[in-house]
């Protein structure tokens, strides 16, 4: 929590300094009052006083009350803009820092955690901030100077006083110890209610095709029982708070009273005048004791809301403190363009540690298509991954035009490189937005978008649009089917002009003719361009340069269509399955 | 002052809710046969506990009055014991009344919410495909957890609060003019003069809060689609731009939010100080009147805390609304899923396959989806698969060969035709 607030900038620094001066002046004229009362009480006890008397000391009140206004007032804009200035600096750092994150952190982390880091979680910190500074700042420098201020005037007054406040203040203990631990639980009970619903939701063909039902309902109903008994506790012991900070308050300005009315029969009934002082003052003892109380209250207020700001506070922290693995090389140019070379790769996810790719080796030249074939989970994502920079090779190489792909600022490594991944991605926004989506060295006028889009076969609905290429895109790019979705993420990697092209089985979505289509304009308008093409289809990289085939993440085969037919396998099996007799044999 | 009374101060601004409050109160009622005879106990505990609280400043005045009579010849300390020992009394009676209230209204709110939450879930298996066309799963999933949550806190929380302190007010309201009448209006008026006063900036900052929740969500719309489509950004370097129009948005809500965190910001000020403007007028006037022998000085003792129980109920009422309109709409929501058409009930079928042979017919099916019933993805379909043989389906995409599959697992309904497995309708089989 604390770490957090030292993001702010200078000027919120200031603003809550400010604002505890502030609240010190306020304290000091809120606590005027009584005094001014106790003045009251004397006049109105001593015979003779006048209404004039009464009036101007009334109007001292009356400034003491004004003067505490200002100052209150004054606290409650610089509190609201410092909580503001901070969950402004929070959600800066957090976006920014998550921005420059690798796909190993995004993965620890999960995409919706991380959403809800950046937003309710800093939402939760700046309430805190807001309330917390007027009043975690305000209530313990009241409760002890009001307790400064009474000490002297009666030492059983203030022993009765004493124990209220740390009857309240054990109340309180137990509340922190014993409760906001299980407070804390029942976040957690709530997310894990939230993942067997999730869950339910996702799978729902498949729970109906199974008869699952009674199965899930039961898991849910064993969870949503845990959350109801920790429930349960907490807001029973919660319960007690409120009755007994109501029951301090009142019982103690009664005892005041009443123990009061002892000591002023001690004074000796003869000495009028220190018996009219004696009993102003216990008037006087009662109003700040209840400020006393109402302090501790206020403070119970908070502490309540702490724990929830705390888990925030630890999640959002977690998110700055993240060491980003990957880190950024200096090189930015090269002296061969278009080249590919894996030497000897090896890869393990940094979370299971079971090897994905297996000294993986090859090389591709300007110029030339190379495809991955092999079964789902053989590796072939992963390896143009690499390709890509999204990991690093547990051991071995991977080298672009040359040059190892960690020497590379990022800039440089992907103005060279186009990626199509797997699921295509669209951004609100229009077409021409989509695909001139972040910077790039090539040129990005309307006549490139249009010439993007015509190579990757989206002409032809685009120009359907009234709009054309400004027609708008929705979040997500709902507003356009699963193909033309694909197409126009294609049309985004070949605005960007790079010297190699990757294709992450990028064509599933395509029917076979406009797959076919798409390739053999790609051939014939980017031949200069290096190719890597992860598919699905035999059909798709039969005319592939060289065909690289995975199993299990290990090489098993490389060449090209007829070599493969004949000395591969696994080669052979794939071809099979998808390709009639003539056609093997052509 | 428990954890929701807090959550109450949230400056969300409320949805409005269709069913209206009493509607979904209502509608809880019929939902939970065994909910209305403890809330009612509750809230009679609440306040009888607000009213035996009100009554402390009277007898505290007492005690001060037969301190002041003493003062010159000598105090009665005897009847200063009863009194106080009866106040004792009321005031432990009053804090069990209010913990019994809290225990039993969290209790059954609790068990509420877990009936709600179990159902919903139950439901989720019971409904048909096309209610997640139209619902998403994030929505569904934030019913079952937030909405639930949200409804338990207001109705074990903000309702008996807002009764309690409603109880308060009156009482305090009463128990003034009986004591003084001149004295209960000065203070009533100071107070209703500071409350009009903040009533004017709420209504007049209302457009701040809604300026800052619409700058909110486009941010938060920004962050999640950024976040989801991370490779992308990366892939297209587009790092140092999204971080750019970031912090515009990020700019835009900074804006909105000073604003109207101040006015929320110095609501809490404002009810202090009309506090301490209520205990100066108290005083003051109570002096005036007292120095003439108007008063007995008990009378200003018992103000000086009617005051302060005179205006806390007023902010408490209306946060209390605050939270109950949002735990309407959040009423609404579950309601609304509660609701939702099941598919037909299927225990009268008898049909039961034995040994499935694998005989599947399609007989002039006709199917459209009930998101879009105008399209037809299905039209007057037939075919006839024969035990052991294999059929493929095959088309361009949206062809409808998924959808074909669907059918037969009859994850959704035909419009008409027939789908027969051994010859047995597919709509008959248990």
């Amino acid at each position: 929590m604390i770490r957090l607030l030292k993001r702010m900038r200078k000027r919120e620094w200031t603003m809550a300094g400010l604002c505890v001066l502030l609240v010190l002046g306020q304290i000091y004229f809120d606590l005027r009052l009584p005094d001014y009362m106790s003045d009251l009480t004397v006049l109105i006890e001593t015979p003779g006083s006048t209404v004039a008397q009464i009036i101007n000391t009334g109007f001292q009140m009356l400034g003491c009350t004004l003067a505490s206004a200002v100052f209150s007032i004054a606290c409650g804009y610089l509190a609201s803009q410092v909580a503001a200035g901070l969950s402004y600096c929070l959600r800066e750092d957090v976006f920014n820092k998550v921005a420059d994150f690798g796909q190993e952190e995004m993965q620890r982390f999960s995409v919706p955690s991380l959403i809800t880091r950046n937003t309710n979680d800093i939402t939760q910190i700046q309430m805190l901030v807001a309330m917390g500074l007027q009043i975690i700042v305000r209530s313990p420098i009241m409760a002890v100077w009001a307790i400064v201020k009474i000490i002297g005037k009666s030492w059983t007054l203030s022993a009765i006083t004493a124990g209220f406040v740390a009857a309240l203040l054990a109340v309180m203990a137990f509340i922190i110890i014993i409760v906001l631990p299980r407070v804390r639980r029942v976040q957690r009970l709530t997310d894990n209610i939230n993942r067997i619903s999730r869950e339910n939701l996702t799978g729902i063909n498949v729970v109906h095709a199974y008869n699952a039902e009674d199965y899930q309902q039961k898991k849910f109903e064993k969870a949503s029982g845990i959350l109801m008994r920790t429930q349960l506790f907490n807001q029973r012991s919660f319960a007690l708070l409120l009755p007994s900070v109501t029951l301090s308050m009142n019982a103690l300005a009664l005892l005041i009273y009443w123990v009061g009315a002892y000591i002023v029969e001690q004074v000796p009934a003869a000495d009028m005048a220190s018996r009219i002082t004696s009993f102003s003052n216990i008037v006087v003892f009662g109003t700040y004791a209840t400020y006393v109380i109402m302090s501790i209250m206020f403070m119970v207020m908070v502490v309540m809301f702490l724990p929830a700001a705390q888990v925030s506070a630890g999640r959002i922290r977690e998110v700055l403190e993240a060491k980003v693995r990957m880190k950024e090389g200096a090189r930015t140019d090269a002296e061969e363009k278009g080249t590919v070379e894996f030497k000897d790769v090896s890869f393990s996810y940094p979370s299971s540690g079971k090897e994905v790719l297996e000294h993986i080796s090859f090389k591709v030249n300007r110029g030339e298509t190379i495809a991955f074939i092999g079964a789902t989970g053989s590796g072939k994502t992963t390896l143009v991954s690499l390709a890509a920079r999204f990991y690093d090779a547990t051991s071995g190489q991977v080298l672009i035009d040359g040059h190892d792909i960690r020497d590379y600022t990022y800039e440089a490594l992907y103005d060279r490189i186009g990626y199509v991944t797997q699921k295509a991605v669209l951004f609100a926004g229009n077409i021409r937005d989509n695909v001139l989506f972040g910077e790039s060295l090539a040129p990005r006028t309307d006549e490139d978008v249009k010439d993007a889009v015509r190579l990757a076969q989206a002409s032809e609905f685009v120009n359907k649009l009234p709009q054309g290429i400004d027609a708008p895109i929705t979040q997500g790019g709902t507003n356009v089917s699963g193909g033309q979705k694909q197409r126009l993420s294609i049309a985004r990697a070949l605005a960007r002009k790079p010297e190699i092209l990757i294709f992450d089985d990028s064509f599933s979505a395509l029917d076979y003719k406009t797959d076919a289509t798409l390739r053999k304009g790609l051939s014939e308008e980017l031949g200069d361009t290096t190719r890597m093409i992860v598919a699905q289809r035999i059909g798709t990289i039969r005319h592939a340069d060289k065909i690289v085939v995975l199993d299990e993440g290990k090489a098993v085969g490389v060449g090209t269509h007829e070599e493969l037919l004949k000395n591969c396998p696994v080669y052979r099996e794939i071809a099979m399955s998808q390709l009639s007799e003539e056609e093997l044999n052509a | 002052m428990s954890e929701n009374r807090m959550a109450g101060r949230r400056m969300a601004v409320p949805e409005k809710s269709k069913r209206g409050l009493l509607g979904v109160l209502k509608e809880l009622l019929e939902y939970s046969k065994n909910l209305k005879v403890p809330t009612i106990i509750a809230l009679s505990l609440a306040v009888a506990g607000a009213v035996l609280t009100i009554i402390g400043p009277s007898q505290l005045s007492r005690i001060a009055d037969l301190i002041t009579e003493g003062l010159a010849a000598g105090i009665d300390l005897k009847a200063i014991a009863g009194v106080g020992a009866l106040l004792l009394c009321m005031y432990l009676a009053s804090a069990l009344f209010t913990y019994v209230e809290h225990f039993i209204m969290a209790t059954i709110t609790l068990s509420l919410s877990k009936k709600m939450r179990d159902d919903l879930s139950r439901k989720i298996n019971n409904v048909p495909m096309e209610c997640f066309g139209r619902t998403s799963h994030g929505d569904i999933l934030s019913r079952v957890t937030n909405d639930v949550s949200t409804l338990q806190q207001a109705l074990s929380n903000s309702l008996p609060s807002i009764i309690s302190s409603a109880a308060q007010f009156v009482g305090c309201l009463v128990m003034m003019f009986v004591t003084e009448w001149r004295m209960a209006l000065a203070a009533v008026l100071v107070t209703l003069l500071g409350f009009a006063a903040m009533a004017l900036i709420m209504s007049k900052s209302q457009r701040y809060f809604v300026a800052r929740q619409r700058n909110l969500g486009s941010l938060n719309g920004y962050v999640e689609e950024m976040y989801s489509g991370h490779d992308g950004v990366r892939i297209s370097c587009a790092n140092d731009q999204i971080k750019k129009v970031f912090a515009g948005l990020n700019k835009e809500v900074y804006e909105a939010e000073r604003k109207s965190q101040f006015l929320s910001g110095i609501m809490q000020p404002l009810m202090n100080v009309v506090g301490n403007l209520g205990y100066v007028v108290v005083c003051v006037l109570g002096a005036v009147l007292a120095i003439n022998g108007q008063i007995s000085f008990g009378v200003i003792t018992a103000f000086i805390m009617y005051v302060r129980l005179f205006t806390s109920p007023l902010s408490t009422i209306a946060q209390g609304m605050t939270q109950m309109q949002t735990a309407a709409a959040a009423g609404d929501r579950v309601f609304d899923f509660l609701q939702e058409k099941e598919l037909s009930d299927e225990s009268h079928k008898t049909e039961r396959l034995e040994t499935v042979r694998g005989e599947v017919e399609f007989d002039h099916v006709r199917f459209s989806y009930p998101s879009n019933p105008d399209k037809i993805i299905i039209k007057d379909f037939s075919a006839h698969v024969l035990p052991g043989q294999k059929v493929a389906i095959v088309g361009p995409t949206g062809a409808g060969k998924t959808t074909m599959v669907n059918l037969l697992m009859r994850f959704f309904e035909i419009n008409s035709g027939d789908i027969r497995i051994d010859g047995v309708s597919a709509s008959r089989i248990l």
